[in-house]
């Protein structure tokens, strides 16, 4: 994302770094994680465990599950309730 | 959580024994525990959001806000006001169940997957909506979303869109709001498509002379989509979407007959308006309100939100879809009608402003009638569904398997279910639920179809967790 630095604010943003499924980006701590995903193009979510098609998140409000992935700890994550922590890794469902 | 312990330990200034809970923290649940919490009422607000706010008053992150400043104002100073009026706000919880006593709630915390009770004196059912869906072909492909997640991405998640364009297709009002807001951000939408014919001057007309100030933001909107150069398209009806690399292609046709119109774009939003999320209500078997042609559930409620169960409430989107607003005006009066119960008519001084609200109420009221009126379905607006059509995202059964079982189902939709496995997924049965109501009715117009019947837990929590509740049933020292 390419927020820039408000000096005035004398806040740094933290810069993490994200790993989805096994590529590395650079991410600010407490951004939106749908957000991050859509604006870097990474339009898989989870893989649908019957017809095996990619999917990405569809309705945004924690409804419809498609945005679904699994941390480095396995618990699942809803992609569009989540913000970005620290050091997070991220694997889509269903893979 | 650490707001959550710091505010719980905030005494109230008024001993009031009865505890509200409101489930939601958008604009009514707010409203409501301003309310109740300014008297010294003790409530507790669950919203499975982070934060609350609800879809209307979703909070920016830090990043947004120093881009491009708070979202929604007033919604702020409302969340502000709740939290230092020391309310209880359990986020990220799911209210998934009811006990069999009916006086406590199964909620789940989904940041750490344990389940717990919360008890009530009085429940206000402030859930919200969600919107309507009906399948096409390569609709779960990742580049059709819904209005809301569009909407969202350009106000809350403030993604940069150069370069993206999108276009809007169902039904609804709201697809003129979203409009706005791509635009505002710098999206370029090249056309909304709208499957029922409300843009006419005879019905635009009546709405200037009974709702003068709704008809200017209709105008405001209208005027916003011409200026930028947005096509709006009536009675026309997607048929199926089709990936292009960078893109989508989506074909519609009309419903009046005629050849196929083609448009190329690079998002596509679409929804058809939106349904209630009232499982808590259907499984509290509240009496129910006048019934939809999609089968959706209503509770018959009064001016106050006051439900067929004395101290049950439901306001907002859940009791009827009539916006934000409404549901503000029914967070006011459900609340103070909970006061006037608690602390009797002399207790409670603000008689005059509950008239005020209930003038706003018929009012909104009104005008979400005129809405429906103008924005009126049938069934035959929706296409029959093309063999390879994937009706149940989340199970993957495509249309065709119906076949021979539609026959069979005597318009049941549990035994279509059982049969096929629709609904069956992880959304259970929230994104195709309508579309295989409509489906079920248009195979036998007299059906009554009230929709899938709801088992607990209604939202999808670790089995887990629940094992675990049951198992200390009987203590009562598991309340929050």
């Amino acid at each position: 994302m390419s927020f820039e630095y408000d000096i005035s604010s004398q806040e740094i943003r933290e810069v993490t770094q994200l790993v989805v499924n096994g590529e590395e980006y650079d991410a600010y701590v407490g951004e939106s994680l749908l957000g991050f995903l859509f604006q870097n193009r990474i339009f898989s979510t989870s893989v649908n465990l019957v017809t095996k098609e990619v999917r990405f998140a569809f309705c945004g409000m924690g409804m419809c599950s498609e945005c679904e992935m699994i941390d480095e700890n396995g618990s699942i994550l809803r992609i569009c309730q989540t913000s970005i922590r620290r050091n997070m890794t991220l694997t889509s469902r269903g893979i | 959580m650490a707001d959550e312990s710091r505010l719980r330990g905030r005494s109230s200034n008024v001993k009031a024994s009865k505890h509200v809970v409101i489930i939601g923290g958008g604009p009514g649940g707010l409203a409501a525990a301003e309310t109740l919490a300014r008297k010294g009422v003790s409530v507790t607000i669950i919203d499975e959001n982070p934060d609350l706010g609800g879809q209307y008053y979703r909070r920016r992150t830090k990043g947004a806000t120093e881009l491009l400043g708070d979202y929604r104002v007033d919604g702020t100073y409302l969340i502000d006001s709740v939290k230092k009026l020391g309310c209880t706000v359990l986020t990220d919880s799911y209210v998934w169940g009811i006990a069999s006593d009916k006086r406590s709630l199964l909620i789940e915390n989904s940041l750490v997957g344990k389940s717990s009770r919360v008890s009530f004196d009085y429940l206000i059912i402030a859930s919200g909506g969600h919107e309507i869906q009906y399948p096409f072909t390569n609709w779960q492909s990742t580049k059709v979303m819904t209005p809301g997640m569009l909407s969202r991405l350009v106000t809350i998640d403030a993604i940069e869109p150069i370069g993206r364009k999108a276009i809007l297709v169902g039904s609804g009002p709201f697809l003129l709001a979203v409009a706005s807001h791509l635009i505002d951000s710098g999206v370029f939408v090249d056309g909304i498509f709208e499957l029922t014919r409300p843009y006419r001057l005879t019905k635009f007309s009546i709405l200037a002379v009974f709702f003068p100030a709704k008809c200017a933001e209709f105008l405001h909107y209208r005027l916003k989509l011409l200026k930028n150069g947005v096509k709006l398209s009536q009675g026309i009806r997607l048929r199926s979407v089709q990936d292009s690399g960078q893109g989508i292609i989506a074909a519609f046709d009309k419903k009046s007959g005629g050849k196929q119109v083609v448009v190329e774009s690079q998002l596509l939003g679409v929804g058809y308006g939106f349904r209630p999320n009232s499982e808590l209500l259907e499984i509290l078997n509240v009496e129910r309100g006048e019934s939809t042609i999609f089968g959706h559930f209503y509770p018959r409620v009064n001016r106050d939100g006051r439900t067929s169960h004395q101290n049950i409430f439901a306001i907002g989107e859940v009791s009827g879809i009539e916006g934000f607003k409404s549901a503000i005006i029914g967070g006011v009066l459900s609340g103070q009608r909970i006061l006037r119960d608690i602390l009797g008519v002399k207790g409670f001084r603000s008689m005059s402003i509950t008239l005020v609200y209930y003038v706003r109420s018929v009012y909104e009221e009104m005008f979400a009638r005129f809405l429906k009126k103008i924005y009126k379905f049938d069934l035959g607006d929706f296409p029959d569904l093309d063999p390879e059509v994937l009706l149940c995202r989340c199970e993957g059964v495509h249309a065709s398997e119906l076949d021979g079982v539609l026959s069979q189902c005597e318009s049941d939709m549990a035994y279509v279910k059982s049969e096929t496995r629709i609904g069956m997924g992880l959304c259970q049965g929230r994104m195709c639920g309508t579309a295989l109501s409509i489906i079920v009715k248009k195979n036998d117009p007299k059906s009554v179809s009230s929709g899938f019947s709801i088992r607990m837990p209604f939202r999808p929590v670790a089995i887990g967790s629940v094992a675990a509740l049951e198992s200390i049933e009987n203590r009562d020292d598991v309340d929050v």
